[in-house]
Parts: C-alpha cells; structure tokens; sequence
C-alpha cells in the first residue's frame, strides 16, 4: 500500500516538471514568435536564450523531481494506465500558461521599448520577466489542484534554495559589470522591477489577495481548481 | 562433484530456510568443520562465477558528459558558435559554450546521481569474509565467495553472500537494506520455515548486504553474486537502464512532435527577423539559441531518474518491484490482493473466549501486550468466585514452554527505533497467547514453579493432538495436566470440575461442551480445551502417555489471530483512493470472514466469499462474473492465486499482490 503511494506520488512528480518545462519553453518560444509577427527587434539575444534556459530548467525543474507527495494522494481514484501523462487538464494548463508567460514577456518588452527607447533595458526586462515568470510557475507547479498558498512555500527546501539561487544568479547577470557586458545587459530601475515582479508574479499576487479576504469555505470553492 | 546434477537442482532448491541444516550442508556437499576444499573451490567459481554484481557498465565519466553534447541541435550550436568566434565575436562565443557546458555538467550530474542510487545497493557487499577452507578459517576477499563455503558470522560485519545458518549464538542482523526494517532480526539456526514464508521471518538465512548488529555464528553459503537477494534487486534496477516504461515511450512520441514544432517557430523567427532587415547571422544564432532552449531534450532523463529514484525508496518501503514500469503502474491499482496472516493479522494469537463450568468468560486485549481484562457479562472475574476458570488459566499457564518477554531488543538505543512489539513470545503463538491470557489473570507459571516442580512433560504430537505436563504436589502427591484439541480431550475425560467438586461427565454434560465448543468455532476462534488430573502415588514411578485418562474436564480456550489496526488504516485509506482490497488465504472460511469483517473490507450483504474448492467448481467465465463481488478467498493454494489474480486482470484491473513482502504487477 506504501508503494501504491509512492508510486502514485511519482508520476505526480514526472506531471508536475512536465507541466513546468513544457509551459516555460512554449512561454519562451511564444515570446519570440509574437515578438518578430509583430514587428518587434528580437526581444531575447541569443546569449540570453540560452541563459533563460539554463536558470529556469536546471535545478529549479531538478527539486521539482524530487517535491514531496500530497497527503491526498491516496483519497483519489486509480488513474487509468492508458491515460496521456497530459490527460485531465495539464496540456489545458501548458498552453495557458505558455501564453502568460510568453505574453507578459512580450508586452513588458513592448512597454519598455516603446516608452524608454533602449533596447539593451528592453531586453534586460524581458529577460527578468521570463526567468522571473517561471521561478513563481514552479511553485504552481506543486499541485495541480491547490493554490500556492494552500501548498504552502516552504514545504520543498530544494526548491525553495533552487529557485532563490537562479534568481541571485539572474540579479548577477544585470548587476556584475563583466556579466553584463557579455550578455548585453542594462542596469534596471526600481520602476522598471516593480513592472517585471508585477506582470510576472500577478497570479500569485492574485492568490495572496483571494487567500487573505476569502473565507476558508468560499476560498476552497473560489480557488479548489488551479487553472493556471 | 557432479556439477551438471548441481546445476539442474539450483533452481529447484532455492528455499533453504525450509530445510534443515543437514540437508543444506549435504547438497552443497560442504562440511561444517572442514569447509571445502581448495579444488572443490576452484570448481565452484568457475560454475557459479565471482561474489558479485554483474552486468554493471561502467562507462567513464568524461564519455558520459561527452555524451550530454551529442544532441542534434546542440552540436548545430557548437559550430555556430565556432563560426561567430572565427568571425570575431569572441564574448559571445565563449559565453555560449560556457552555457553550454554548464548545461552539459547539470545533465551530467542528474545522470550520475541516478547512476548513484542504484550503486548504492551494491556498495553495501562487504569487502572481505572470513571462511572455513581446508579445515581452516582463513580471510578472504568477498569475491571470491562460492555456494557450499562455511562464513564464520561476527557482530559488526556485512555479509557479503546469502546463507543458511549452521549455529548461531545470540546471533542478531538488521536488515533494513532489504526488507526496510530498522530493528534488528534474531536469528535462529535450528528453526526450519513453511515455504512461503516472507523474506524478513527466515530467521535461519543470513543475507548478502545485510549487517550483524550482535552475536555470532556460522553460515553456508547458499548464493553468491547475482543470485543473492540484493542481487536479484541490482538486476531489476539495472533493467531500468534496458527497457523504456510506457510512459518513456509517450515521451518519446511528444519529443518528437515538440521538436518539429519548435524548429519550424524557430525558421518563422529567423525569416521575419532578416526579412526586417535584421543581421542574418543574429537571427540565425537566436534562431538556434531557441531551439536549443526549447526543445526538453532532457525530459526522457528526467522520467528514468525519478523512476529509478522512486524504486529505491519503494526498497525503502519495504516493497519490492519485479518489473520496473510497475513503478508507474503501481499507482494506477484498483486492486490488492492481501495475505490474512502477517499482513492483515498480528500473526500474535491472542485468547478471546474461554468456556468454563458453563459460563463464556471474554478476554479483552489484542497479542501479547499484557493488557486487557477478563470479564463475565461484562463484570469483571471475581478471583473467588470463579475457582473454574481460575484452574483453568493455571491449566493454561504450567501445561506450556513458552515464555512472554518484554522489550526484547536485543540492542541498545539507536536500533530500536519502533515502540511498538516490546513484548514477545518465545515458542509457540498459541502457547504464548494462553500465557498472555493468564497473565492477565495474574497467574504465571514462573510464580507457581517457585513452590512446585515440574516432574516431566508429554510433548505435543500431530497425532496425539496433546500435550501434558506433570507437577508435584505438596509431599508426595502430582497433578498432570494436560491441554489439547476438544474432541481428542473430552474422549479422555471421565470427570469435570463444576468450580467446586469433580463431577461425573455425563452425556447432558458433554452435549453442552460440544455446544460451547461449536459457538467458539464459529466465533472463528481456535479452540483448546483444558483438563487435569491428580496422579495416584503408584503412577508417579512411571509417568507416561498412558496416565492420560480419566481425566476431569476445565474449560475451552478460544483465541484468534487478531487483525492488525494499522491494516484497518490502510483499508480505509485504500478504499478512500479506490482500491478494492482481497484478502486471500489458507484459512477456514469462518475465520476468515470474521477476520475480513473485523477489518471491513468484507460485508456480508455485498460482498461473497469464496473457498479453494468452489473455486475449482467455477468456470473460467464464471469466476470472471462473480470476481468483482468476492472479497474474501478461503482454503485457496497459490495455483487458485494465479487464477484469481488473472481473472481480475481479465477485468481490466490492475492487480497487485501482498503478504510475502512482494508486490507484483
């Protein structure tokens, strides 16, 4: 019976980077394929392609492998063995997340670009939101039912040093002068971070709102199905 | 030696722990004293092969992380990037590969831990072993190890094989790298074990990877390498490596997808990008960025880690998977099928019932915790009083060799990590539940013996189906007591005893035992009846079988294998996630039942049981229609297990198996 829940608790495990890969590599794909139909300059250089790549997907996606099970493992129904890994609404929740997330970078870029004409400050924002995007998706990533609020931060302590260690080292490439004039990027203002933290972070913003005004009962109907 | 002969009856002979230590050291044709001989050696590993793991492929690190960088779209960056750096953009390029690389130690490193976890099983083999050769004990290194050498066992030292133990003294090993058990094991070398009984209870085989933790002893080998225990789990790991899981498969197909998908947003990219009159080499350079960026070419490895990871932590829990895409699998059960004894019961008898002077006294408590009371209409006992039932325990208590013990751990602090199973028995269940149940009483036969002496015993024998011991008496005088199976007893009795006076056993008298005798069976308890006799001076000069007449009847004792609470728990919780679970078992049918309801997973107005032998009367397609409503499986042998599981299987369920510490796909 233990290893029903274990077992159980894997292929929740396999679903949960699953969902967080795929949603941040559409959301990454999706910011240049909108960016260069509208007519955009290349939002991302290739350098920081390849930088979003290895912050987000390294140890981030790693913890997320080995992220404790739910206690309600055990209080749902067999999973039928010929069902899709993406059955029960995770490719739902990929592609509407990939669209946030590949979205929000888009208009961050958009805004920036257009308002303060800079393109290196433009890039570094759409930089900080995609990275940023995916360090909150991660904890998203923890249930498929629950709100990150419900889950609780704290509960995965790899996950927790994962995500602050990517987000040290995308600090690193805007603020050490020899990052940044390899990656070709621009220091941002306070300004600029609350634009970046807001667009990247408002359905946790959103959570935390429902999460502190909602009672518990409305809350766990308002909120009992995670759609992001 | 014959070796061919050998050979062809290994695969036969594997369950050393049902044969008796002769029979072992005869098949090996090894000697306890002497050991083997330096040719017979020689011989043996040519056949059985070296003391170890097999099959293991070490690759070397560095063509390990050269691997991380054959991936298509990878190499495509690599000379893009050399490209960039012939053209003088050396910041960029190096800052590419160094990205790369990085990448490239991160996959790496998630490959070596996988690699690690399952190594870690094998590490446990220990480094040297001390045998008999030639008559004398000598070191060797482990590897070297064959079937039929004598390992002398000392407290501290891995076993590096799997054997049967010749002697043991105080001899104690734990075991949890195999059977997740933290508390060490004690083990017996005498005690010979029924066929299916599960890995941790062969209390008289010592296992490869395991540690003594106290005692010593000596063992013959009976399997080295890849046929130990920890071997064949290795083996199974290592086929994780082999064969793809259905779900590695699935990821597979998507991969592909995913990888057009991504290379023709990447050429839209780059097109709209140098049609704007972007630099070409720029747009090319992201285009390729991206597809690398994007394309989860790590998503297979990461599937293969978290399963092998989640195979060792089942090892953990005790369960062992034969197949590895079980682990994926196994989450999908909707049924179990769970053994009675041991899995869903105490395996610890405990007394529920006892009959005497026709009244039913009820036992409270549960195994051989000494708690509970005994009651009457639910008042307790009054030692006065009830004089019947009092001899009865004592009956119960002298007529027995068993001996309760409390916290019999044999080590000190750190192993004994589990609270639970501070006491114990030493010798038979069944005994050792009539002392429980005398104890609760207050009557022991350690206090007894301080002013009487045992004379003599009778033992217990299958045919006899009783056993008798004899205590003196003050002076001259001894009593023999004697329990055993009601019928046999009661054709011995002549008298019983009314709380008061022997009185004659009449034909009303022994129609109401026969009576009580029957409800305590269909209670599905195991009944004992008790009786005693007072021994003429003339008779204590020769004390045997033939005293054991005229006997004055006592009472019955019925006991019961008691469900175990936390399978209730796991019931529960099971029926909560949608699994169904079977109890089968060798049991009586009535017992099981009482048993299946107790631990609810059987309600008589939904659910059937079925016998062995009904099930022999059903059809193939019978069984397949009336397989859903049984719950309860009675009298069945392992053959009628094969058919039930394939018939649920036959019902699209996914079946997997407990009781001998297996789970089964």
């Amino acid at each position: 019976m233990a290893a029903v829940e274990v077992g159980r608790g894997i292929y929740d495990n396999i679903r949960k980077f699953i969902r967080y890969l795929l949603s941040g590599n559409f959301g990454e794909v999706l910011t240049m394929f909108v960016a260069s139909l509208a007519g955009l300059p290349l939002p991302l250089l290739p350098v920081q392609i390849l930088w979003v790549n290895l912050v987000t997907d390294g140890f981030p996606a790693m913890a997320l492998g080995v992220d404790p099970r739910e206690p309600e493992v055990m209080n749902r129904p067999p999973r039928n063995p010929a069902e899709s890994i993406f059955s029960r609404g995770l490719s739902r929740k990929i592609i509407y997340r990939g669209f946030q997330i590949g979205l929000s970078t888009v208009l961050v870029f958009a805004l920036a670009y257009y308002s303060r004409g800079d393109l290196a400050v433009a890039r570094t924002m759409a930089l900080s939101t995609l990275v940023f995007c995916q360090l909150f998706h991660v904890y998203d990533c923890r249930s498929e039912t629950k709100t990150i609020f419900e889950v609780g931060f704290l509960g995965n302590k790899y996950l927790v040093l994962a995500t602050v260690c990517s987000a040290l080292m995308q600090l690193a490439v805007i603020y050490v002068p020899f990052l940044r004039s390899i990656f070709g990027t621009a220091p941002l203002t306070p300004f600029d971070w609350l634009t970046v933290l807001v667009v990247s972070g408002w359905t946790v913003i959103l959570g935390a709102i429902r999460h502190l005004f909602m009672r518990p009962a409305v809350r766990s109907v308002g909120t009992g199905y995670n759609r992001y | 030696m014959d070796n061919e002969n050998m050979l062809a009856r290994w695969s036969k002979v594997e369950k050393w722990y049902a044969r008796t230590v002769e029979e072992t050291l005869n098949f090996w044709r090894t000697d306890e004293h002497e050991g083997l001989s330096s040719s017979d050696v020689k011989e043996r590993l040519d056949r059985f092969g070296y003391n170890e793991m097999i099959g293991k492929t070490e690759v070397a690190w560095w063509k390990r992380l050269l691997a991380q960088f054959q991936d298509f779209m990878v190499v495509v960056l690599l000379v893009a990037t050399l490209i960039s750096g012939l053209l003088g953009e050396y910041a960029d390029a190096v800052t590419i590969l160094a990205i790369v690389l990085v990448n490239a130690i991160l996959g790496f490193f998630q490959e070596y831990r996988a690699e690690r976890s399952m190594e870690a099983l094998c590490k446990l083999t220990a480094p040297s072993a001390r045998v008999v050769r030639n008559g004398v004990a000598q070191h060797i290194p482990a590897r070297e190890l064959v079937p039929g050498d004598v390992l002398m066992l000392e407290a501290g030292d891995i076993i590096a094989a799997d054997g049967r133990l010749i002697t043991a003294v105080n001899l104690e090993t734990e075991e949890s790298a195999l059977t997740g058990e933290s508390l060490p094991v004690r083990k017996l070398a005498e005690k010979i074990y029924s066929e299916d009984i599960t890995l941790g209870d062969r209390k008289n085989m010592v296992y490869a990877g395991t540690i003594i933790t106290r005692g010593r002893g000596k063992a013959t080998i009976c399997g080295t390498g890849m046929e130990t225990e920890v071997g064949r789990i290795y083996g199974m790991i290592q086929a994780v490596r082999h064969e793809d899981t259905p779900l590695q498969r699935r990821l597979d197909v998507l991969g592909k997808w995913l990888v057009w998908g991504c290379l023709a947003i990447c050429l839209i990219v780059v097109f709209t990008g140098v049609a704007k009159g972007e630099p070409i080499f720029l747009m090319c350079m992201a285009g390729i960025s991206l597809a690398v960026a994007a394309i989860p070419e790590g998503l297979p490895a990461i599937v293969t880690i978290a399963l092998a990871l989640g195979v060792q932590r089942m090892i953990k829990e005790n369960a062992i998977v034969r197949k590895l895409p079980a682990v994926e699998t196994l989450g999908c059960t909707t049924v179990i099928c769970s053994d009675k004894t041991g899995t869903l019961t105490q395996n610890e008898m405990t007394v529920r019932k006892i009959y005497t002077n026709n009244d039913f006294y009820d036992v409270s408590g549960v195994g051989y915790e000494l708690k509970g009371e005994i009651s009457l209409n639910k008042k307790d006992f009054d030692n006065k009083r009830d004089k019947s039932l009092i001899r009865c325990l004592e009956i119960a208590s002298l007529c027995n060799n068993s001996v309760l013990k409390h916290n019999n751990v044999g080590i000190t602090g750190i192993w004994r990590k589990k609270a639970n199973r501070v006491w114990s028995v030493e010798g038979d269940p069944t005994e050792g539940a009539l002392v429980v149940a005398a104890g609760k009483a207050g009557i022991w036969r350690e206090d007894i013996e301080k002013t009487r002496r045992r004379l003599t015993e009778i033992p217990f024998e299958a045919q006899r189906r009783r056993m008798s011991v004899v205590y003196e008496d003050n002076g001259s005088k001894a009593t023999l007591y004697t329990k055993g199976a009601p019928d046999t007893i009661l054709e011995l009795c002549r008298y019983y005893y009314d709380g008061t006076r022997e009185m004659p056993l009449t034909p009303g008298i022994i129609e109401r035992i026969n009576l009580a005798n029957d409800r305590l069976t269909q209670d599905a308890l195991r009944v004992l009846a008790m009786a005693y006799r007072r021994l003429e001076p003339a008779e204590m000069a020769n004390i045997n079988e033939s005293c054991e007449h005229e006997l004055v009847f006592n009472g019955l004792v019925g006991m019961i294998d008691p469900p175990r609470q936390e399978a209730r728990q796991a019931i529960v919780i099971c029926r909560q996630a949608g699994i169904k679970t079977i109890m089968i078992t060798g049991d009586h049918r009535n017992t099981a039942i009482a048993i299946a309801s107790e631990l609810r997973l059987f309600n008589a107005d939904i659910d059937k049981a079925l016998t062995g032998s009904e099930l022999d009367a059903l059809s193939d397609k019978d069984l397949a229609a009336a397989v859903d409503q049984v719950s309860v499986y009675a009298r069945v042998s392992p053959a009628h297990k094969l058919r039930i599981v394939k018939a649920l299987k036959g019902k699209g369920h996914i079946v997997a198996m407990t009781g001998d510490g297996v789970w089964r796909r």
